[in-house]
C-alpha cells in the first residue's frame, strides 16, 4: 500500500516537472522566465523567438542561441516601455529610455519623443496609466560562427491613459527595433515605431450622487 | 504635444471662422480637447552610409559549377556598383565578360578569366586597373547560388522591357512578371537571342540586380524582419568580403535609395576577334569608368547612347 502510494507521488511529481519543463523550454515558442512584471516593472509576454541564421545550420539547431539572446533582448524592452510609459517618475523626462538607444539613433530617438514615449508633457497631461500590456516576438539573426549579431524586436503595446482633464486615451505603439550588444548589454540602433492612439470611453463620473 | 495642442486650437479657430461663430468656439469646453494626441504617429530611424566618400562593390556571377568553388569559374556576369552616400545615387555598369584586357596576373586576355586566374583578388585587381575603381568589397555567386537565392525568395518580380526567347527554351515576354530561379538564371545568360548579344545580355544582368532591389525594398517597407530574411538567404549563396555589420547598414542605406535615382548601364566596345576567338575592345580612356570612379554614379544625361544598348 505504501510502496503504491509512494509510486503515485513520485508519478505526479514527475508529471508537474514535465509540464513545467515544458511551459519554460518546450514548443515553438519557449517562454523566458521573467515573463511576468513584479511590482513597479512593466514585462511583455514573450510570444515568441527565433534564429535566422547566415550559415546553413537550421534554425531549429539554434533555439537555445536565440533563447539566451532573447533574454537580454527582453530585458531593453521591457525596461524601455517602463521608462517609456509606464513608470509616472519617468514621465517628460525620458532619458533612461534614451539611454536604451545606441550612437546616432539615441539623438533621433530623442527627437522622436512624442511616438516613442508617453510623450513631452505626459506629467502636466496624464493622471494614470492603466492596464499596460504588450506582446513581444524575437528575431536573432546569427553570424558565421552562429552567434547572434543582431535582432528585431516586434513589440505590440497597449494602455488606457487617464488624462487630468478626464477624458481617457487608449495608446498603441507598434514598433520593430532592432537592436545589437554594445558592451554586453543589447541597444537599439535602428527603429520604425507607429503609434495609433484612439479616444477611450470616458472614465465614470465619481463622487456625483444621482 | 505643444504642437499639437496649438494645432487643435487653430483647427478649433478654423471651425469657427467658417461659421460657428465666435461664441461657438468660446463655449466649448476646455476639457473636450483631450490633453493626449489622438491619432496616427510614425517615428523611424536606421543607419545610414556616411560621407561623401563613394563605395564601391564588384558583384561577381561565377560559371562555376556545383562542387567547384566560385572564385575557380569564369565570370559570367561582371558589374560595378557606385553608390555615393551624399547623392543618394547609384549606379550599375556592368562589364562584357568578353572584354580583351590586361590582367593582373599577367597577359591580356578576356577578362573573365582573371576569376579562374586570380581568385577573388585578381578579379578585382584586373577591373580596378582597368577602370580606375577602387573596391572596398566584392560579391560573387554562382549558377546554383543565384537559382537557391530567388527560389527562397518566393521568386523575383521583374519588368522585363521587350520580349525575347530564352537559350533554353524559355520564353520571357515583355512586361511584369515573376521569375523562379531558373528563370532568372536563364535571364541573366541569354545572350545569343539578344539584338546587342553581350551588352544587352549584361544589361539584363543589371535589370535583374535591380529587380531584386526594388523587391527587397517593398518587402522591407512592408516588413522589417524581411531584412534578415535577405540578409540570410544571400549570405548562405554568396562569397564576400563584406563584414556582415556593414551588410547592414548597406541594406538600410539601399532601402532608402529611390529607383529612379539608380543608373544601370554598360561599358560597350568595338567587336573583334583574338586568336580565332570573339572579344570585346573597350574605349581606353573610357568616359562610363571615368565619370562612375569620380563620384560613384552616372547620371542618365550623361550616358552616352551606346553605352544604353536595347531597352
Amino acid at each position: 500500500m505504501i510502496a503504491r502510494r509512494r509510486a503515485a507521488v513520485a508519478i505526479g511529481v514527475v508529471a508537474v516537472l514535465v509540464i513545467a519543463g515544458f511551459l519554460l523550454f518546450g514548443g515553438d515558442e519557449p517562454l523566458i522566465s521573467g515573463d511576468h512584471a513584479g511590482p513597479g516593472e512593466f514585462s511583455f509576454h514573450l510570444a515568441g523567438v527565433q534564429a535566422s541564421p547566415i550559415t546553413r545550420t537550421p534554425p531549429s539547431a539554434l533555439k537555445d542561441t536565440a533563447r539566451e539572446a532573447g533574454v537580454g533582448i527582453k530585458e531593453t524592452m521591457d525596461e524601455l516601455y517602463f521608462r517609456a510609459f509606464v513608470d509616472t517618475g519617468s514621465w517628460g523626462d525620458y532619458g533612461a529610455a534614451f539611454e536604451l538607444f545606441d550612437g546616432e539613433a539615441q539623438a533621433r530617438a530623442e527627437s522622436d519623443v512624442d511616438v516613442l514615449t508617453l510623450g513631452s508633457n505626459a506629467k502636466d497631461d496624464v493622471e494614470a496609466l492603466e492596464g499596460p500590456s504588450g506582446n513581444l516576438t524575437i528575431v536573432v539573426l546569427t553570424d558565421k560562427k552562429d552567434a547572434p549579431i543582431t535582432a528585431i524586436a516586434e513589440v505590440q503595446f497597449l494602455a488606457d491613459a487617464q488624462g487630468k482633464d478626464n477624458t481617457t486615451t487608449e495608446i498603441t505603439s507598434t514598433g520593430s527595433f532592432f537592436l545589437r550588444q554594445v558592451g554586453g548589454v543589447w541597444k537599439i540602433y535602428a527603429y520604425r515605431v507607429d503609434r495609433d492612439d484612439q479616444a477611450g470611453a470616458a472614465p465614470s463620473p465619481t463622487g456625483s450622487p444621482s | 504635444m505643444r504642437r499639437r495642442r496649438l494645432v487643435a486650437v487653430l483647427a478649433s479657430l478654423a471651425a469657427g471662422v467658417a461659421g460657428l461663430g465666435v461664441a461657438t468656439l468660446q463655449a466649448t469646453p476646455a476639457a473636450s480637447v483631450p490633453l493626449l494626441q489622438i491619432g496616427k504617429a510614425h517615428a523611424e530611424f536606421g543607419p545610414s552610409l556616411q560621407g561623401d566618400k563613394p563605395i564601391f562593390i564588384l558583384i561577381l556571377g561565377s560559371d562555376s559549377r556545383p562542387g567547384t568553388p566560385l572564385e575557380e569559374g569564369l565570370c559570367d556576369s561582371i558589374h560595378i556598383l557606385g553608390i555615393n552616400p551624399e547623392a543618394k545615387r547609384a549606379t550599375l555598369v556592368g562589364i562584357p565578360r568578353d572584354s580583351y584586357v590586361p590582367l593582373s596576373t599577367g597577359g591580356t586576355n578576356k577578362i573573365n578569366v582573371a576569376l579562374a586566374q586570380g581568385g577573388a583578388k585578381g578579379m578585382v585587381a584586373t577591373v580596378e586597373d582597368l577602370t580606375g575603381v577602387t573596391f572596398d568589397y566584392y560579391v560573387i555567386t554562382g549558377f546554383d547560388g543565384m537559382k537557391r537565392i530567388f527560389d527562397a525568395l518566393g521568386g523575383l518580380k521583374i519588368d522585363v522591357p521587350y520580349s525575347f526567347q530564352g537559350h533554353e527554351g524559355s520564353s520571357f515576354p515583355e512586361g511584369k512578371q515573376t521569375f523562379t530561379g531558373a528563370q532568372a538564371l536563364e535571364f541573366s545568360r541569354t545572350r545569343k537571342t539578344l539584338t546587342h548579344g553581350d551588352f544587352d545580355r549584361s544589361m539584363n544582368q543589371g535589370r535583374l540586380l535591380l529587380a531584386a532591389l526594388a523587391q527587397f525594398k517593398a518587402e522591407f517597407r512592408k516588413d522589417p524582419t524581411a531584412l534578415f530574411e535577405w540578409i540570410a538567404v544571400g549570405m548562405r549563396n554568396v562569397a564576400t568580403d563584406v563584414p556582415l555589420n556593414e551588410l547592414l547598414t548597406l541594406a538600410f542605406a539601399s532601402s532608402d535609395l529611390r529607383p529612379k535615382r539608380i543608373t544601370n548601364l554598360v561599358a560597350v566596345g568595338s567587336i573583334g576577334t583574338a586568336g580565332g576567338a570573339s572579344i570585346v575592345n573597350l574605349p581606353s580612356p573610357n568616359p562610363v569608368f571615368e565619370d562612375v570612379a569620380a563620384d560613384g554614379y552616372v547620371l542618365p544625361k550623361d550616358i552616352p547612347a551606346e553605352n544604353a544598348p536595347s531597352g
